[in-house]
């Protein structure tokens, strides 16, 4: 297991530096950059040189690729362009807590809804309360986050009143973690609903698969009842391909977390992602490519080794 | 010998677009206590539904019983809820079946398979019920039991999780145990081991067996009586010598004639023709009618009933009503 955990990481060394080699060329190739969009258009050609220079825009593209990386690889993420050098490092350092909790609380909030109404679901096919999650879960998959967010900032925050309309605490108050919990809910549950309908889909199609098996027939002949028979020797198995699909969800709950974020003035990463896009802030553009592509490739590892928990047929 | 098991007029139908269709359609056996008894029949004859009828598991699999009763000593079981039947399967009646390579959970423990029954049904301690299931897993002949305490089925063979099955079945010493043809997916070499545990075991704690099979080998070997079944129906009820000297039924003696001989030189094979009808779509006469050799006018219109033969055996056929047989 330890041998593979290392071939793994090892292995997704290259990825990583593919996913920065491209990341860095589509971005250069995209028009316009951040001093046409930042300074004062009477600036003098001097002084905007002098600009150029002391952020190395001038080196040929692979100079300045090797440059990044070199630091990169020492910890060094650079400084912002478009915020005045501040260290993109502490940029982001003061948003990723706040994006990892969101993404966090929805994915427990994705599993620990989707499952139990997966099963339920499979428990009896073709019910009454098979089509309604099914129905429910389609709803959940065809609605863009973006408006469903907007729709529950307007009944349950504005015209309800029950839910703040953002932000992750209420302002110029002390930490309470009441208040915490009262901002995360409806942000958390927005991102989590595209998954969660997947998820349960998915529960229910393998749930089914498992309840014909031979293994629950026995289960059954042993005298255990029907609860017993469906979480203990049913949800285990139907539970290992869902493990898969997960790992696969990762970078789904990142791209939703970039809308959720803008919808919800959750400060966290998304919105600086989507600022620094469009400003060009090519340091902060290239130090957020690492982090999602460090946040996919490590959820896919551990997608892959809790498979191998799960299951005593898979070894490494 | 007391009775152990009685089964009256049992019906199971499946339904299909709320059309019947009678799988096991008026079966009457009993079966004493110590007693092997072995249902034979072909595919489709309802054997394993008159089986999964007794477990109480026929619901779960889309059918209904719709007639008779199944008594286990003085329990009428088609009366019990579901509940009281979780006390008893796995207790007092146990199962064994078929398919070992898939019938055992891959993802837990053999050790937990095992003690997880006695757990539940005998109330045991973890400890208590971790020594029995090694001395389970002894007794179907695990060597290293401690160590199989530990393995996952996939890296057991077809026999060895046979034997496990055997071991979870026996756990609870049953009173009766419903193997579903446990031999069939196994080698031959393993077959004959595997039967003979079983035999060996229910002997030792006085465990009636219903074995289930359509391999008359097997037959000959295990059991003390035969009950031969055709479409949902009982045809013919007798011992093994019996039944293997003198078969009484067209069907059975079909079946007899068409084991293949070793010794004898045959350039045919003999065969019952013609195959089994659907139980949705019976002759209105004799079911067997269109494929028996003897078939006679009346077959094709009337149904026989089941007749006791002279010998005290009891037979589904008209040949059989002139010899002054009584109905039964």
């Amino acid at each position: 297991m330890a041998a593979y955990i290392i071939r793994r990481t090892l292995m997704s060394i290259p990825i990583l530096l593919g996913i920065t080699i491209l990341s860095f060329v589509i971005m250069k190739a995209a028009p316009g950059d951040p001093m046409t969009l930042m300074m004062d258009p009477k600036i003098s050609q001097a002084d905007r040189e002098q600009f150029i220079e002391k952020y190395g825009l001038n080196d040929p593209q692979y100079v300045q690729y090797l440059k990044w990386l070199g630091n990169m690889v020492q910890g060094d993420f650079g400084t912002s362009i478009v915020r005045k050098g501040t260290p993109v490092s502490e940029l982001i350092m003061a948003r990723l807590p706040n994006t990892l909790l969101l993404m966090l609380v929805s994915t427990i909030l994705a599993l620990m809804i989707s499952i139990p109404f997966g099963v339920l679901s499979a428990k009896r096919p073709y019910s009454k309360i098979d089509y309604g999650i099914t129905f429910t879960s389609f709803i959940g998959l065809a609605i863009p986050n973006f408006w469903f967010g907007l729709i529950l900032i307007m009944v349950l925050s504005v015209n309800l009143g029950w839910f703040p309309t953002g932000g992750v605490e209420t302002l110029n108050t002390e930490f309470n973690i009441f208040d915490r919990i009262h901002h995360l809910i409806l942000p958390a549950f927005v991102l989590a609903t595209a998954d969660m309908a997947g998820l349960t889909r998915y529960t229910r199609s393998n749930m089914l698969d498992v309840l014909n098996q031979d293994y629950i027939r026995t289960a059954r002949a042993k005298g255990f009842k029907e609860n017993r028979v469906l979480f203990k020797h049913g949800l285990r198995n139907a539970l290992l391909p869902v493990i898969t699909i997960f790992g696969l969800m990762i970078p789904s709950f990142i791209g939703g977390s970039v809308v959720v974020e803008q919808i919800f003035t959750w400060p966290g990463l998304g919105k600086l992602f989507v600022d620094s896009a469009f400003q060009r802030d090519y340091p902060v553009i290239m130090a957020m490519t690492v982090i999602s592509a460090v946040l996919v490739v490590v959820g896919n590892l551990i997608a892959d080794i809790l498979y191998a928990i799960v299951d005593p047929r898979i070894e490494y | 010998m007391s009775t152990l098991l009685e089964v009256n007029n049992l019906k199971t139908y499946f339904f299909r677009k709320k059309e019947p269709i009678p799988a096991v359609d008026g079966v009457d056996f009993h079966i004493s206590k110590g007693e092997t008894v072995a249902l034979v029949g072909e595919s489709g004859s309802g054997k394993s539904i008159t089986s999964l009828s007794i477990m109480g598991l026929v619901q779960s699999s889309g059918g209904k019983i719709m007639d008779g009763s199944i008594k286990l000593e003085d329990k009428d079981l088609t009366s019990f809820t579901e509940n009281d039947y979780c006390k008893i399967r796995g207790n007092e009646v146990s199962m064994i079946f078929q398919e070992p390579m898939t019938s055992l959970n891959p993802v837990l423990t053999i050790g937990e398979q095992i003690t997880e029954v006695l757990i539940y049904h005998k109330n045991m301690k973890k400890k208590e019920a971790r020594q029995r299931a090694v001395e389970l897993l002894q007794m179907v002949g695990f060597s290293r039991a401690e160590q199989i305490m530990k393995e996952y089925p996939h890296r057991l063979s077809g026999g060895m999780r046979q034997r496990v099955m055997i071991a979870i079945a026996l756990s609870c010493n049953p009173k009766l145990l419903i193997a579903d043809e446990p031999t069939t997916a196994l080698d031959v070499t393993i077959q004959a081991q595997v039967l003979e545990l079983m035999k060996d075991l229910c002997q030792k704690f006085n465990t009636s067996i219903l074995l289930i099979t359509h391999d008359l080998g097997v037959v000959s070997e295990a059991a003390d009586r035969v009950i031969v079944m055709y479409c949902g129906q009982v045809v013919e009820n007798a011992t093994v010598d019996d039944l293997f000297l003198e078969p009484l039924h067209p069907y059975t003696e079909g079946l007899l004639t068409s084991i293949p001989v070793i010794d004898g030189e045959i350039d045919k094979l003999n065969a019952i023709k013609g195959s089994v009808p659907t139980p949705d779509n019976l002759p209105p006469g004799c079911r067997f009618a269109p494929r028996c050799p003897k078939a006679m006018d009346k077959c094709w219109t009337n149904q026989p009933s089941l007749l006791t033969h002279k010998s005290g055996r009891t037979v589904r056929c008209f040949l059989y009503e002139e010899e002054g047989a009584e109905q039964s």
